[in-house]
């Protein structure tokens, strides 16, 4: 096929994509989106990898919270333990934390509070046995301290709330989660204060999978992790079966990791140890024995489990991108011909690869040629035929 | 032959001068049904009145035992369901009768029906009620009455006295007893009718009282109207937090929220000191519904 005719007919998809998405904000009575930014829509058949970054650009947060839902949210003077049951119970995996008396969100309560509580106070039965025969240690900070404390001990106050506005772009939201490296970024409305959703990558990737089918494949799509050099290859933190679990917790804290990939002896991927996971222990109450394996811990879930989710780094990001939507999860282990983990494949990764960096590539070559000028010219002619006909 | 119908009706009325409300059934179908009896000498056919099918009318009768036939469609028919006595054949045992020998065309076949006063003790004190509750005499008997059909009698008993009737009805005539238990119904009937006046939960009847024009003072219907708080409107009791949602959903979605709901305060009952508020908001076209958990 001509590279015309295909630019043609990437052109017509977009036009329809985008009358699409402008009927959206008449409806929802919005001013409509600057010049600025359908002009660099138009601009698009000229630059294919800034496909979804356009599609981000164009769709506001809005846009994807579903039609009807639910937001659990803490006023910070809850016990933490009754707010993790309360996470179990409602299926949810963070929430906005409520100040009474600031009258504002300050927060997000989220599994990793859970994760970091457990860690910090846990006392090992082994190393208090002298004290008393029982072998389960009572956390009290667990069972006694507020959110409020909580947050004192964590220094959070010092943090703002990464928040965003419902009329922001998608693209907005994928560079808050990746620039502030948090995994649940709320949507509140700055009218009203209201908090109304909770975006996460899953969830972004998830709406893009909407319409991928009627978008323009960038040609990156079909190269190889290994050729985009996609995904995290050094120092891979990894657990055996037997590890503790209290060790385990303690590497998600201080690698920052959200997941441990478990292998065998001989260096095989046979499990997936998730920050997740560790909210089993508030369902079942099993937190006051963390010296328990991560096998041990892991049993309950044994049953529903569906297998570690691979993939090889010679696969195509396409593959990849539909692998990791239709399955659910964070992360793909990137493993070797000999299932050894070679490495990790998260959402971030994904995203920030095919929305953020193609934008900051244009940003930068659009420094050296000042792109958006050549653009603005291209309009105004218009104009100037109307004013010079209207005399 | 001659004619002695004069004296069964002389004989009933001296036995009783009151006159009861006897209920007659015709079920056997027809277009014009007609009834006629031994109660006024075979004189008058009575038109009876259809209703649901049947016919029906309501006679007063004198105590004591009295024949009746059917004329339906011009034909002199009796009730194979209802008493019947041999108007040739029969005897009376009532010593107050009279050998009656009636000639008459109408066969020899009669029904036959035996009012007693006793049967009717329950609408005397019907009676007595209604003098005391509006002071005025009822002309009649209450009239609700109509509305049932007195049973077809289950206990057969003997003709009370002998009748010897010559007549074309034929020398069988059907007989009906008429007890008090048939009209217990009626009795449950009348002590229903207060309670409903009096009821203040039924719906489409006024308070109980005088009414005049008068407005009476504001407190005394304060009671009444105002006893509870008003009934919660049944949209309301549909709680989207409530719904099931499918398994495979994921679980921060609900089902969409009728607009009533919006901006009603729900709350979980506090368990554990820790109560949870929720309301359901709008913002342009999506629903969130918030849950807010706050010890107390």
């Amino acid at each position: 096929m001509p590279a015309f005719v295909q630019k043609r007919r990437m052109k017509l998809k977009l036009r329809r994509l985008f009358s699409r998405r402008r009927v959206k904000s008449a409806d929802t009575r919005l001013p409509s989106t600057d010049e600025e930014e359908r002009m660099e829509v138009e601009d698009l058949d000229e630059n294919e990898d800034l496909v979804f970054a356009k599609f981000m650009k164009a769709h506001k947060c809005y846009d994807l919270i579903p039609t009807s839902s639910k937001l659990v949210v803490f006023d910070t003077q809850l016990n933490v333990k009754k707010a993790f049951f309360a996470l179990v119970y409602n299926g949810v995996r963070a929430a906005p934390l409520w100040d009474s008396k600031s009258q504002d969100f300050v927060g997000m309560l989220t599994i990793t509070d859970f994760i970091k509580i457990l860690q910090k106070y846990y006392k090992s039965p082994q190393e208090n046995r002298t004290d008393s025969g029982h072998p389960f240690v009572h956390m009290d900070e667990l069972e006694e301290h507020k959110i409020a404390t909580w947050r004192e001990v964590l220094n959070d106050y010092a943090k703002p709330l990464v928040h965003i506005d419902p009329d922001s772009s998608l693209y907005d939201a994928i560079y808050m989660l990746c620039h502030n490296k948090v995994h649940r970024l709320p949507v509140i409305n700055k009218l009203t204060g209201n908090a109304l959703y909770i975006l996460t990558h899953k969830r972004i990737l998830r709406f893009l999978y909407l319409y991928i089918y009627d978008l323009p494949v960038p040609s990156y799509m079909q190269k190889s992790i290994e050729e985009l050099g996609l995904g995290s290859y050094d120092n891979i933190a990894t657990a055996h079966p037997s590890t503790p679990l209290i060790t385990a917790l303690n590497m998600f804290v201080e690698k920052r990791i959200s997941a441990l990939p478990v292998v065998d002896d001989s260096g095989r991927v046979v499990d997936v140890y998730a920050k997740f996971d560790a909210i089993n222990l508030a369902a079942e109450k099993t937190y006051n024995n963390l010296d328990i394996t991560i096998e041990q811990a892991m049993k309950e879930r044994r049953e529903t489990f569906e297998g570690v989710q691979k993939c090889k780094k010679s696969e195509t990001l396409a593959t990849i991108m539909e692998r990791i939507v239709k399955a659910e999860v964070h992360r793909l282990v990137v493993v070797d011909d000999d299932e050894r983990v070679a490495g990790v494949v998260s959402l971030s990764d994904i995203l920030s690869y095919i929305v953020l960096r193609p934008m900051s590539e244009l940003k930068s070559t659009s420094e050296a040629v000042p792109r958006k000028l050549t653009l603005q010219h291209s309009a105004p002619p218009s104009l100037s035929v109307l004013a010079s006909a209207t005399p | 032959m001659t004619r002695l119908r004069a004296s069964t009706l002389t004989s009933g009325e001296d036995i009783s001068s009151k006159k009861l409300p006897t209920v007659f059934k015709w079920d056997g179908g027809g277009k014009a049904v007609y009834i006629a009896g031994s109660y006024d000498n075979w004189k008058d056919k009575i038109p009876m009145v259809k209703s649901h099918g049947d016919f029906y009318t309501i006679i007063d009768l004198p105590e004591g035992t009295h024949q009746y036939k059917f004329y339906v469609d011009g034909h002199w028919v009796c009730d194979d369901n209802a008493m019947k006595v041999d108007s040739v054949l029969c005897s009376a045992d009532d010593p107050s009768d009279l050998n009656i020998k009636i000639n008459n065309d109408l066969g020899t076949e009669n029904n036959c029906v035996t009012v007693k006063s006793s049967d009717f003790e329950v609408f005397e004190a019907l009676a007595m009620d209604s003098i005391g509750s509006t002071g005025s005499k009822p002309a009649a008997l209450p009239l609700y009455v109509c509305a049932f059909q007195p049973p077809q009698m289950p206990h057969v008993f003997h003709c009370t006295f002998q009748t010897n009737i010559g007549n074309t009805f034929g020398t069988n005539n059907n007989t009906v007893t008429v007890k008090l238990s048939d009209f217990e119904v009626f009795e449950a009937l009348d002590t229903d009718n207060p309670n409903l006046c009096n009821d203040e939960g039924s719906l489409g009847t006024s308070p109980p009282g005088e009414y005049s024009q008068i407005v009476p003072p504001r407190n005394a219907g304060m009671g009444f109207h105002h006893s509870g708080p008003p009934i919660l409107p049944p949209h309301l009791l549909q709680v989207i937090l409530n719904k099931e949602v499918p398994q495979h959903c994921e679980p921060t979605l609900l089902p969409e929220p009728n607009h009533v709901m919006l901006n009603h305060l729900y709350a979980l009952s506090i368990k554990d000191g820790v109560m949870v508020l929720s309301a359901t908001v709008r913002y342009r076209k999506k629903y969130v519904t918030t849950l807010l958990y706050k010890p107390i």
